[in-house]
């Protein structure tokens, strides 16, 4: 096969080709939504590393892989090879990038909502669909388990966390204490009559005394999202800012799409959300969300 | 409420997490079920956290109280 006299390369990394620095090989990025790899497929991925790339992969820091070295002409193969078994390829460029999480709550004792399964319904609703292409710039969607915030749900375009409000059962405390020294907030203090006061101008809504308690008295009022929007890294680095809280699963996979509604009508080209958020304003931003 | 007595005992005052909760586990799996553990933890970390985790393997958690010198006693019952 002889090389066409010119690539096309903005046009290549739709299709997750990423031009190297040595002349005529490419990086091919995989499509691995909150970095959950199914290990047949981590087989064939090898495979293709071998007989096509260099025998190298690059994992990315958003949960990808990169199948290095893999030269032009080579290209087409190696995706046919990786979409026949099933392994999907990835994209760069302006658009919805695959989203990332953490493991979440079916696999992290930490976990308050399942972020792996909620990043999945988001990958599958808006990635390489027509709400998630043609943006402005690219725009990252992360969703975290807890308060703990692993996969960095403020560095994001848009970012989730789970929450959890706790509500205390007095006849079912014992007057332990164990929630007041869990407590990481100063959130909560034993009064005379041994039972816990909570304040909830301290309280961020983690959990740790629903799990601490060994009579089970502080339990689940509600369990939520709390959102993030215009979070971004790069040479200007900006935290995302609050735009909801306790948001269920399915109203966040709206925030997302009227997110993404709202960039697209008022982002300028090559701007990323939080610049476009810091132009027209963030309760603007929140005016649009959730309606 | 009468007081119960512990059948065993293991001072984990200066046990580092999760080393509390594992040394705990193991001394529970010696234990008949229905027998009580009574187990002396540190402040911060171990108090937040082992309770928590023996509570997770099913186990019951009978009594946790303030002991002398900012530590605290914690009876388990074997599930």
């Amino acid at each position: 096969m002889t090389l066409p006299k010119t690539i096309d390369l903005a046009a290549m990394k739709t299709g997750g080709f990423i031009k190297q620095k040595e002349k005529d090989f490419f990086a091919l990025r995989l499509r691995t939504p909150v970095g959950k790899i199914d290990a047949d497929h981590l087989e064939v991925i090898s495979k293709v590393s071998r007989k096509y790339g260099d025998g190298n992969l690059h994992l990315t820091v958003r949960q990808g892989i990169e199948i290095q070295g893999i030269p032009f002409e080579q290209l087409q193969n190696a995706r046919d090879d990786l979409e026949a078994a099933g392994v999907r390829i990835g994209a760069c460029g302006p658009r919805f990038r695959v989203v990332t999480a953490c493991p979440g709550a079916d696999i992290c004792p930490n976990g308050l909502v399942d972020s792996a399964g909620l990043g999945l319904a988001a990958d599958e609703r808006f990635y390489g669909q027509p709400e998630g292409l043609e943006l402005p710039h690219k725009f990252k969607v992360t969703f975290a388990g807890c308060l703990a915030c692993c996969p960095k749900p403020q560095e994001n375009d848009v970012g989730f966390h789970g929450l959890v409000e706790p509500e205390l059962f007095a006849d079912d405390c014992n007057g332990c204490g164990v929630c007041e020294v869990t407590c990481k907030e100063g959130a909560i203090v034993m009064e005379d009559d041994d039972l816990p006061i909570k304040d909830d101008a301290k309280c961020i809504d983690c959990g740790d005394c629903i799990k601490s308690c060994p009579t089970d008295a502080w339990k689940v009022k509600r369990v939520g999202l709390a959102a993030y929007a215009g979070g971004r890294w790069g040479r200007h680095p900006e935290l995302g800012q609050k735009i909801g809280e306790f948001i269920s699963p399915d109203d966040a996979m709206e925030v997302i799409a009227d997110v993404l509604r709202f960039y697209k009508e008022e982002g300028k080209r090559g701007e990323r959300l939080g610049v476009t958020i810091g132009r027209v304003g963030l309760d603007e931003l929140k005016r649009r969300v959730g309606k | 409420m009468t007081e119960i007595k512990a059948d065993d005992s293991l001072d984990l005052r200066g046990v580092l997490c999760p080393i509390n909760f594992v040394k705990t586990k193991l001394k529970l799996e010696e234990m008949d079920a229905g027998s009580h553990l009574e187990v002396l933890l540190d402040d911060g970390d171990p108090i937040a956290n082992v309770p928590q985790s023996v509570k997770e393997e099913g186990h019951q958690i009978m009594k946790v109280g303030k002991a002398d010198g900012g530590h605290y006693r914690m009876l388990i019952k074997k599930a």
